[in-house]
């Protein structure tokens, strides 16, 4: 496991490389996106050990952090969802030149999904995308936060769960959607729910048609947005297992 | 020349080096950014990005074997002989404990750390029960209800089942953290202590610390605070930014 930081000068980010941890080395790396704020910090060990499997696979994975997120640089005043895809595509670049490798897969959990569904190009080294809960619209994340949203900052931000969304933000997340192109991809796309939800059925019918669409229900916990009084973590196992799974299985 | 000390953030609980609500990254980069003085974020094994160790040490002993560890790390690559440490629930035990058996930490801060219910702490505890509104308004629209609702839902499961948790060594007794405080203050170590409204199981007033510790003489080496609506996670992004900006005033008068 190596950490250092890539990217420009003014947004520097924070990204940690895991070589594959076997003698089998794979031509393909893999990308983990996180999601926001609360979510991020209720993930990080679970996105942890996903990497950690995955390199055992023989895969070089990178977990990043957006700017203004974790241990990248500055925070989120003024930054929109558009930044945190470039951020996205700039970690891609980074890890096929520090890997060497020719064959892409992202993996996003939560926001970090939707995020990487919706570039505006994808990376043409791109084989795989899997979606873990991810959120199915900007809109019905805003609606979905909503409840817990404090406004902050004089009204220019609100804070959820103690972590503070500015609304350039919020407003470049309304446009975007996970399938707003419906059309034929050269690359696979794996769901992989933790629960069932009329979205997430909406998706299983979308998948049903698409010969490159895989879905796939593992139940297991789920409340990434969730806040108790100590900050504890979420850890479920067995819907870590089920992504390894699928990569284990190429 | 070398930096007078350096700042350590330490863990708290399972949350990784970022701290919850990345509050030890704001912290690390107000203090380094403002004062000059440097500091160390880090991971104890078996959190965020550090691999678990084989030891035959438990929790409490391998955490401060590796802050001192780490302190060894700094004063050879930077030839800093001081340290500063900070720490938020058992962070701050852990600071408190470190300090306790290592010379080179000059000052710790600790947020919700050892507390014991004493006389004044029931007298509080009953007048608020009585007299404080916000303790009615909890009971009658967030209690009531969470507790009707679980008592009618099948579904219902305790808030933990999901959760990656930690068991915690039990506090040791207040007699052994008075004689452990005595000592520091001997040392002359300096302390800025914070106690929130999330920590009401064991400390509900102002000066509930002097009263915990009266046998210890402070003097002016402590700062104490307490902010009953403040929550230990520090979610309120202004509750954050003012116990940001204590922890740097208060490290800027550090001798």
């Amino acid at each position: 496991m190596e950490a250092f930081y890539f990217g420009s000068s003014e947004n520097y980010l924070y990204g940690i490389y895991h070589p594959p941890n076997t003698n089998k080395s794979r031509d393909e790396g893999v990308l983990i996106c996180s999601p926001f704020g609360q979510e991020y910090m209720r993930s990080h060990r679970s996105l942890r050990h996903l990497a950690v499997s995955l390199s055992k696979l023989g895969y070089h994975v990178l977990r990043f952090d957006y700017r203004g997120q974790g241990d990248s640089a500055g925070d989120l005043e003024g930054v929109t969802p558009q930044q945190w895809q470039e951020d996205i595509l700039c970690a891609s670049r980074e890890l096929l030149a520090v890997a060497m490798v020719t064959n892409l897969s992202i993996v996003g959990l939560r926001l970090g999904a939707l995020l990487a569904s919706s570039l505006e190009e994808m990376p043409k080294s791109l084989k795989r995308l899997v979606f873990w809960d991810p959120v199915i619209s900007g809109q019905d994340y805003l609606n979905e936060i909503g409840p817990k949203a404090v406004p902050v900052k004089g009204g220019s931000a609100s804070s959820i769960n103690g972590f503070i969304m500015p609304d350039t933000f919020q407003d470049g997340l309304k446009w975007l959607s996970l399938f707003g192109d419906t059309a034929q991809v050269d690359y696979s796309i794996d769901l992989v729910v933790s629960h069932k939800t009329d979205a997430f059925m909406n998706l299983e019918n979308i998948c049903s048609g698409n010969k490159n669409y895989n879905y796939i229900l593992c139940r297991s916990p789920h409340d990434w947005n969730y806040v108790d009084s100590v900050g504890g973590i979420l850890w479920p196992v067995n819907i870590i297992q089920v992504i390894v799974t699928l990569f284990g299985n190429d | 020349m070398p930096a007078p000390f350096a700042l350590i953030v330490l863990n708290s609980g399972v949350i990784h080096r970022v701290g919850s609500c990345r509050l030890s990254v704001n912290i690390a980069r107000s203090v380094t950014a403002d004062l000059g003085i440097p500091t160390i974020r880090f991971d104890y094994s078996g959190i965020g990005d550090s691999e678990p160790r084989r030891t035959s040490l438990d929790r409490d002993q391998l955490a401060i074997e590796e802050i001192r560890e780490v302190m060894d790390f700094i004063e050879k690559s930077h030839a800093i002989k001081k340290f500063v440490l900070y720490g938020l629930c058992s962070g701050a035990r852990d600071a408190f404990r470190a300090c306790t058996l290592d010379p080179k930490v000059i000052a710790i801060a600790q947020v919700d750390s050892y507390a014991y219910r004493n006389f004044k702490y029931y007298i509080s505890h009953y007048r608020d029960r009585i007299f404080y509104v916000g303790h009615w308004k909890r009971f009658l629209f967030e209690s009531l209800p969470k507790h009707m609702s679980n008592l009618f839902s099948r579904n219902s499961k305790p808030e933990n089942t999901s959760m990656f948790v930690q068991e915690w060594e039990p506090y040791p007794s207040r007699e052994s953290v008075v004689s452990d405080y005595s000592m520091l203050v001997e040392r002359g170590v300096q302390f800025y202590l914070l106690y929130t409204g999330s920590w009401v199981e064991q400390y509900n007033y102002e000066n509930q610390f002097f009263d915990m510790f009266s046998e210890v003489e402070f003097g002016d080496l402590i700062t104490l605070k307490y902010r009953r609506d403040t929550n230990h996670i520090h979610s309120d992004p202004e509750d954050q930014e003012l116990l940001v900006r204590e922890l740097r005033e208060w490290i800027s008068r550090l001798k």
